[in-house]
């Protein structure tokens, strides 16, 4: 019977991450626990949802008695939140039949009994054991998964298209999302040598979930493990899991336009503000503005039958002929937002060819985006 | 050289021949049917122009003496049947001899055959079912059947066969259910000398089903068996997740025959419940082998109806084969599909049979349905203002122009939430509003898509779309390409049965698109290739499949953004179909009904 003391802080924090593997909305109603256990000087908490997410955390404790047991998540998040800073006791309550049925939860004068749900009802995923390994750093990792995820599908019907495809070759990295509208490329070099060059797609869900405990500033290891049909990320105290979407990624290689005949260079922030100022008005038109590249301005601008017209010129330098082109304008935001350098490059061919967007001076990131045309 | 002219005969057999040859693909079921008869290992099917100009199949097979192939082009001619109880027991393909005569009679043929331990082949031509000529020729073992011009003496019929493109489709959708049929026959077809379909006669089903839907397609397919009661049921049915609008796809085989059961396609749709989306249907290639006494398939000369001895229990077995198949992959159902039957299990008819003529059951149907409305009735007495298509007139105007003002900011409206996952609950100055949200979107959809009409955008495709469709559709996409271009959709054909999508309308980017496109493909194919959809039907059509569904959990700023959109359509209260969007309940009826006046 599981019985710990562990402090209310790590406990908090620890339910908050792993909580998050909680939809909520599983037929199977122990899916909507945490999985705890005791052993080994510290408590486990683990949620899944038995495809795309699996986190499994540990935090310090002083174990009374090894045991395991589950709990609802939310209603661990809510006690574990309203108590006092300082220890807190966990232990499995048993009925007559001595089945455990509750967790008596106390810290300092409160007290509570919540309902639980055996352990050996939950199905705790397998860890991943063997297979191709890499290690990236916390704060890289994280903004590799900022800068591409954002392009993948929410269109459920295509699975392939939520995910983010992890190539792994022998030069490097490279994350590929695209929801058929836009495809990005990241590229990451591997300071160690890969000998088997393998492919992954990643859940887009799994990863932004893994974003969000990426530290942003430190650099400490995260590993990770490839195996056939998974992804584990590790850190220290938590490793989050994900079964890999099946099935063939589009060949990216082929899309990402080799030549272009102009360029546009300009300031992230100007742009991002005028598209912003344009987008009111062009929300109505299916989010279309025109890009019109003309000596050294960039012209945007936007019309709806309904509503109006919009305009704004921002400075730019041109390279190549005039040219005219329309996107949606939330594709393009959308990559500003994430975009990793002060300038852009936007490279253009002809009004119905790709558009490409890279940060000014580098040549790890491609953003390709494809205009809207008018029938 | 038997020159004999049988004028009533031949009169007799171009009457035969409308019920049995209605398109170049019933020549090319009957010949294969011939050729499968004549134990053929090997088929080849090579049409022409549709198979307007030609059609060819070559087969591999017993091949016919010249005598046999004499006696063959004459009608009620048949090797298969000789006495009364050989009817009871058919179990061969072709059984009423009418097809090769049939076909004889409208067209102009060529049967070259060889049988395989005779020396010599024969070639016959046959002209309008007049016999012109018979005569000793060096040819491979088997029978090639060349029917050319068909219909050339019956103007009337030629002008109402459809596009090249329709009548190849029609033909190959017949070489498919027939190579499905029999997946121990190695199949090939040509159209105009391009190769479009080949099956390699291993006897595996799933290869079969990969030739034709792709192998991503066929990987979407569970295997089904049953073995129960002299009755043995194999093959494939699709997973939950591989749907149709239509009941094209469901292909059924009764003792290796292709038939056509509403039962059975009924008795599959049971297993599925709640798996599918409502509307949507399986896809299925199934196998039903059965004792040929327990089936009467003599129905109809294209001998595509069937009807079993015992209906009932035939249903049972499928249905719970398929139940069984689907819960072995993993899907459960969790129940019927809500419907009138399922609400009202006393009322429910056994299959295939029509509503029985009880006076106290019809009078418990008229009442279940009178039920709701009169209940309206009487509320909109009592003041509910129920929106109907030819409203009192004073009382709409009103009501649009409240709904104008609200579309403006005139008069604030506050969503209050969502009911059942399906209804968005708003409050519009003193009226509450009941706003169902699958219509709703469908009418902002439609009405973004009507305003675009001269000038529609597009959103050109990084990763083009490949979409696998069966003959009929892709014909159907080919003929209806211009009207997918105005709508936004830019196709093009790419080799055998994919079509690529290199551009979507960028009003339903965000939408499923795939289902969308193929929703309207299918409908196209339904409604046949040469007819065309208006404008409007297309975009009612679009707005329906792209539109988000009742079910979806919304947002308030979902719910907020889709009742602002709502407001500034013109007909904020129905949607494209004419079904009603919003229910208004006044604070008149409200007060009224908790007794305030």
């Amino acid at each position: 019977m599981l019985s710990v003391v562990c402090q209310q802080s790590d406990l908090y924090e620890m339910v908050q991450i792993v909580g998050r593997g909680v939809t909520g909305r599983s037929s199977l109603p122990v899916l909507n626990n945490i999985y705890l256990e005791a052993g080994d000087d510290s408590l486990r908490l683990l949620s899944t949802d038995m495809e795309y997410l699996t986190i499994d955390g540990k935090i310090d404790a002083q174990v009374e008695e090894e045991g395991a047991i589950t709990i609802g998540a939310r209603i661990l998040g809510e006690v574990a939140g309203a108590l006092g800073e300082g220890d807190v006791h966990l232990e499995t309550q048993t009925s007559e039949g001595g089945q455990a049925n509750a967790v008596r939860i106390s810290s300092g004068v409160a007290s509570y009994s919540i309902n639980a749900l055996p352990a050996d009802e939950f199905p705790v995923p397998p860890s991943v054991e063997e297979g191709t390994a890499l290690s990236i750093p916390q704060n890289l990792l994280r903004e590799v998964i900022q800068q591409t995820v954002f392009a993948a599908s929410a269109d459920e019907t295509r699975p392939i298209l939520t995910g983010a495809l992890f190539s792994i070759k022998p030069e490097g990295l490279e994350v590929v999302a695209t929801d058929t509208y836009r495809l990005v490329l990241r590229k990451v070099e591997l300071e160690t040598g890969i000998a088997q060059p393998c492919q992954a797609i990643v859940s887009a869900r799994a990863l932004n979930e893994l974003a969000r405990v990426l530290s942003p500033v430190s650099d400490e290891a995260v590993e990770v493990i490839l195996s056939e049909r998974q992804i584990e990320f590790r850190l220290p105290d938590l490793k989050l899991g994900s079964r890999l979407i099946e099935g063939e990624f589009p060949k990216y290689e082929k899309v990402i336009p080799t030549s272009h005949e102009k360029e546009i260079l300009c300031e992230v922030s100007e742009l991002q503000t005028a598209l912003r100022r344009v987008l009111i008005v062009a929300r109505d038109d299916a989010n279309r503005v025109v890009f019109r590249g003309k000596q050294s301005q960039l012209q945007l601008s936007a019309k709806s039958s309904d509503v109006g017209e919009a305009g704004e010129t921002i400075g730019a330098e041109l390279q190549g002929d005039d040219i005219e082109i329309a996107f949606n304008a939330r594709y393009i935001l959308e990559m500003l937002g994430v975009c990793p350098s002060e300038r852009v490059v936007i490279r253009l061919s002809g009004p119905l060819n790709p558009g490409i967007i890279v940060p000014d001076g580098r040549d790890d990131y491609i953003y390709v985006v494809m205009p809207m045309q008018i029938m | 050289m038997p020159t004999v002219k049988v004028l009533p005969e031949d009169v007799a057999n171009r009457i035969a021949a409308g019920e049995v040859v209605e398109r170049p693909a019933s020549v090319v079921k009957e010949l294969v049917e011939n050729s499968i008869d004549a134990g053929a290992g090997r088929i080849e099917v090579n049409i022409e122009e549709g198979g307007k100009k030609l059609i060819e199949v070559v087969d591999d097979g017993c091949g016919m003496t010249d005598q046999d192939v004499v006696v063959a082009v004459q009608r009620f001619a048949t090797s298969k049947i000789s006495t009364a109880d050989d009817l009871q027991a058919v179990v061969t393909m072709g059984f009423r001899g009418e097809a090769l005569p049939s076909i004889a009679a409208v067209s102009r043929m060529r049967i070259i055959t060889r049988p395989a331990d005779g020396d010599e082949g024969y070639v016959l031509v046959v002209n309008g079912g007049q016999i012109e000529d018979l005569r000793a020729i060096g040819c491979p073992a088997g029978t090639t059947v060349q029917v050319a011009e068909l219909f050339f003496n019956t103007p009337a019929r030629r002008k109402f066969l459809g596009t090249t493109a329709t009548e190849r489709g029609h033909c190959q959708e017949w070489v498919s259910r027939l190579a499905l049929a029999r997946p121990d026959i190695a199949f090939k077809f040509t159209h105009n000398g391009t190769v479009l379909f080949t099956s390699t006669g291993s006897g595996d089903l799933l290869s079969v089903l990969a030739a034709i839907y792709g192998s991503t397609g066929a990987r979407q397919f569970i295997p089904i068996s049953l073995q129960a009661r002299g009755l043995a049921i194999s093959g494939f049915i699709s997973s939950p997740r591989l749907f149709r609008s239509t009941k094209q796809h469901q292909l059924f085989f009764v003792n290796r025959r292709f038939v056509r059961s509403r039962m059975l396609s009924h008795a599959l749709t049971e297993a599925y419940g709640m798996l599918l989306p409502a509307a949507k249907n399986p896809l299925c290639a199934i196998h039903i082998d059965i004792d040929p006494h327990s089936v009467d398939p003599n129905v109809h000369p294209t001998k595509i109806e069937v009807r079993f001895r015992n209906q009932a229990e035939v249903h049972n077995l499928l249905s719970r084969a398929a139940a069984e198949a689907l819960a072995a992959a993993g899907y459960r159902s969790l129940g019927q599909r809500p419907s009138a039957e399922a609400e009202h299990p006393r009322d429910r008819l056994p299959a295939g049979r029509l509503a029985p003529a009880d006076e106290e059951q019809r009078s418990r149907i008229r009442r279940l349905r009178l039920g709701p409305s009169r209940d309206l009735l009487d509320d909109r007495q009592a003041g509910l203002e129920v929106y109907q298509s030819a409203p009192l007139a004073q009382e709409a105007h009103n009501q649009q122009r409240l709904w104008q003002a609200a579309a403006e900011g005139d008069v604030p409206v506050r969503v209050l939430g969502q009911h059942a996952d399906r209804y968005i609950v708003a409050q519009l100055g003193q009226q509450l509003l009941l706003i169902d949200q699958h219509r709703a979107a469908e009418r902002v959809a439609y009405e973004a898509l009507e305003n675009a009409d001269d000038q529609v955008r597009s959103q050109l495709l990084v990763v083009p779309l490949t979409l696998e469709l069966s003959a009929t559709e892709l014909a159907a996409a080919e003929n209806h390409q211009q009207a997918l271009a105005k709508l936004g959709f830019v196709i093009e054909p790419f080799g055998g049965t994919s079509l690529l999508v290199r551009a979507v309308p960028a009003v339903i980017a965000d939408r499923d698109v795939e289902q969308i496109l193929r929703g309207l493909i299918e409908e196209m194919a339904q409604h046949g290739a040469t007819q065309r959809l208006d404008d409007s039907q297309l975009r009612a059509s679009i707005a329906c499949h792209g539109a988000l569904k009742a079910g979806e959990k919304l947002s308030q700023d979902e719910m907020e953004r889709l009742v602002a959109d709502l407001l500034r359509t013109q007909a904020p209260a129905v949607c494209p179909h004419g079904d009603p969007v919003i229910l208004t309940l006044g604070i008149d009826y409200l007060d009224r009904r908790f007794e305030r006046r």
